[in-house]
């Protein structure tokens, strides 16, 4: 889609995430979805976050821009777009700060259009709660939203049900984008489309991203999604970042053995091969134990894995990973013998 | 080798009917063939997008609902014209296993119900005790182990642990057919290799056939042995998955094929301008349904339905794009597959 070295090391951090936790308060105690996530995001970045069910994904996506709702609570960290704290900043200033800097595309937006509002209305709501706009300039700004996701502007005065689901989806961009935020989150955009309209609405989101010079955080559970799209990406397991790297350094040379798993259990159209899934579950994250949480399915844990939660540490240039393995070793090694993932 | 399940010339057409005729009917699989033979284990993907008929497939094939015109057999007979005991036969031997593995459970009863009632109702045990062991050796078989999964409600397992119940539950039935539709579509990546890797071990160590449904041509690729590619109800390209997914020979496989969005940094998708599949076609094709969108479309394709043109051994196209190709004589996509008894006469060699 573009030349891979589109965002250099130099550029400079949009938003910056600092030890963020996101807890679910429950009579048996806090569910710990989100738990001490730390990243850096460059302008122009785009940036894959996976993760399988229940690994906090979602949920740090809305909590980023605090649209968490109880019993999702905010337990500490820092989320910095241009210097000021998102955490922080007064409900009056979030809400500027919201579409206009950082905008969330959330899961299942296509059918969270209203079904009673043109679509005109809906992308024009967004505009209005940042100040009002003569008439004109907001038909202006809605035809050239839809304009900037390739739809024509005649669409803007059809009502959902007349739209097919990638155009949906491309108009939940539309109304994200109208404000050129500096960053995006996009959660799952695409996960009820088959693959064609996929490929188009993953286009028109590169390109959306492209003409804003504006960051990207892909939220999603397909790693072949975040592949074809992203340039780095972050593993998140148990509410975790277990690995954050450039997105080919990451795929080609694992180093934290569940990506290394994950990557292995995908299938590939490079000649067929026995399929390998990975052993066991995800912990359940209520009062989850200290140590790593992947340690129960990993075939590398050794002692000290299962008391002592492994911090994030640079393995490799731009490449962070939480795993006891390192500094030891340099790069994954194989597996021990033995404890192959083969499940029958 | 005798048809085991056999698909011959099933058409379904939906709507249309009612007094005042208002809805434009819908053909959601189009006079389609499909035979899975006894005696020869395969597992045959069909693949299309939605709209593609290709669970409107499995419900004829499971007889849940009627053919419009054309007929599903079974061991030679028509599902409409079962004895009770041939259609006690079917429903034991032909197992299907659906997408969603949340709504297959009733909430209220543990695991073990979900398992025991085909063991009653097909009297699949003279004991208790025998149904226990056929239980937990089906559990094992497909990679549970039976004490943490026996006594639990479904809510304490995971969905790749239900879909994988509902797996040993089709296998204690001891099925010829298993008939998966979409049955890892709502199951992490991680949990997907496992699932579809019980099936394949069921084809391969217990003799069962899997017709795999699915959009996911990848998965396809690496379980079957064949494809079947559906577009709109019709056969757009079918034979040995190898064929068909490596070296696509339709149009629409072929778009399908470049819009996976593969893991791979070598294979990325490229960012021409795509046909706008979802648009409604601007004209209509009395010919090739894909014509609308097809980048190659001449004339013909506009004029009339292309055949299966067969231009390998192991491949039928539906394209006019292959027209020095013999034509399939039958409607029947597995005279192509990859095991299928020796080519019919006429057909290349």
């Amino acid at each position: 889609m573009r030349p891979n070295d589109a965002v250099g090391p130099a550029a400079e951090p949009v938003l910056q995430v600092e030890d963020f936790a996101v807890y679910y308060d429950t009579p048996r105690g806090p569910v710990k979805a989100v738990d001490g996530v730390t990243f850096a995001l460059r302008a122009g970045e785009r940036l894959g976050l996976i993760g399988e069910s229940g690994s906090g994904k979602t949920t740090m996506g809305t909590a980023l821009l605090r649209l968490n709702r109880p019993p999702a609570r905010i337990v500490r960290g820092r989320v910095l777009l241009n210097e000021r704290d998102l955490l922080a900043v007064p409900e009056r200033e979030l809400a500027r700060m919201r579409l206009g800097e950082i905008a969330l595309v959330p899961q299942g937006a296509m059918n969270a259009l209203n079904p009673v509002m043109r679509i005109r209305d809906q992308i024009e709501d967004g505009l209005l709660a940042h100040g009002q706009l003569p008439k004109r300039e907001l038909a202006e700004r809605v035809a050239h939203a839809l304009a900037r996701v390739g739809l024509p502007p005649e669409l803007a005065d059809r009502y959902p049900h007349e739209l097919s689901g990638g155009q949906k989806q491309r108009v939940a961009i539309a109304i994200a984008t109208v404000l050129s935020p500096r960053v995006i989150v996009a959660d799952e955009p695409t996960s009820a489309l088959d693959v064609v309209v996929q490929r188009q609405v993953m286009l028109t989101l590169g390109r959306v991203q492209e003409g804003l010079g504006a960051a990207v955080i892909l939220i999603g559970h397909d790693m072949g999604l975040i592949a074809q799209f992203a340039d780095t990406v972050g593993v998140l397991y148990a509410g975790r970042l277990v690995e954050h790297g450039p997105i080919d350094d990451v795929l080609a040379a694992p180093r934290h053995p569940y990506t290394r798993m994950l990557v292995d259990s995908l299938p590939t159209l490079e000649g067929k091969r026995e399929l390998r899934g990975i052993p066991g579950l995800p912990p359940p994250l209520l009062n989850l134990p200290p140590g790593c949480p992947f340690a129960p399915r990993c075939p590398y844990a050794f002692d000290r894995c299962v008391g002592e939660t492994p911090l994030p540490q640079v393995v490799a240039p731009g490449q962070r990973v939480a795993c006891h393995l390192y500094p030891s070793h340099a790069e994954l090694p194989p597996p021990p013998a033995a404890a192959g993932a083969r499940l029958g | 080798m005798a048809p085991l399940l056999e698909l011959r010339d099933v058409t379904k057409v939906y709507g249309g009917g009612g007094l005042l005729r208002r809805r434009e009917p819908v053909v959601a699989l189009d006079n389609f063939s499909l035979t899975i033979d006894d005696g020869r284990a395969t597992i045959t993907a069909v693949a299309g997008e939605s709209g593609s008929g290709k669970t409107t497939l499995a419900h004829l094939a499971l007889g849940h609902v009627a053919p419009t015109s054309g007929a599903v057999l079974y061991r030679g007979r028509a599902l409409d014209a079962m004895s009770r005991a041939e259609r006690l036969q079917f429903r034991r031997e032909v197992q299907p296993v659906f997408q969603d593995p949340f709504a297959a459970f009733n909430p209220f009863y543990r695991i073990d119900h979900v398992l025991t009632m085909p063991i009653e109702r097909f009297r699949l045990a003279a004991s208790a005790r025998e149904g226990r062991r056929l239980i937990v050796e089906a559990l094992e078989m497909v990679g549970l182990r039976p004490q943490e999964t026996l006594g639990r409600f479904p809510h304490q397992l995971s969905g790749g642990q239900r879909q994988r119940v509902m797996v040993a539950r089709a296998l204690l039935c001891r099925p010829k057919v298993i008939l998966a539709d979409e049955p890892v579509s709502m199951v992490d990546a991680s949990l997907r290799a496992t699932i579809l890797a019980s099936l394949q071990r069921l084809n391969r160590e217990l003799g069962i056939s899997v017709v795999y449904i699915t959009h996911d041509l990848t998965t396809a690729y690496q379980i079957s042995d064949d494809i079947v590619v559906l577009y709109r109800g019709s056969v757009a390209e079918a034979g040995s998955a190898e064929q068909v997914i490596q070296k696509p020979k339709h149009p629409y496989t072929r778009l399908l094929v470049s819009s996976i969005p593969l893991p791979d940094r070598g294979r990325r998708w490229t960012g021409e301008d795509l046909p706008d599949v979802e648009a409604p076609a601007a004209r209509r094709s009395a010919g090739c349904k894909f014509a609308p969108r097809c980048p190659a479309a001449m004339d013909v394709c506009w004029a009339k339905p292309p055949p299966l043109f067969r231009p390998d051994d192991h491949r039928v196209a539906s394209c006019f794009l292959y027209p020095d190709s013999p034509v399939l004589d039958s409607n029947d996509v597995a005279r192509v597959f990859a095991g299928a008894p020796v080519a019919t006469a006429g057909a290349a060699q």
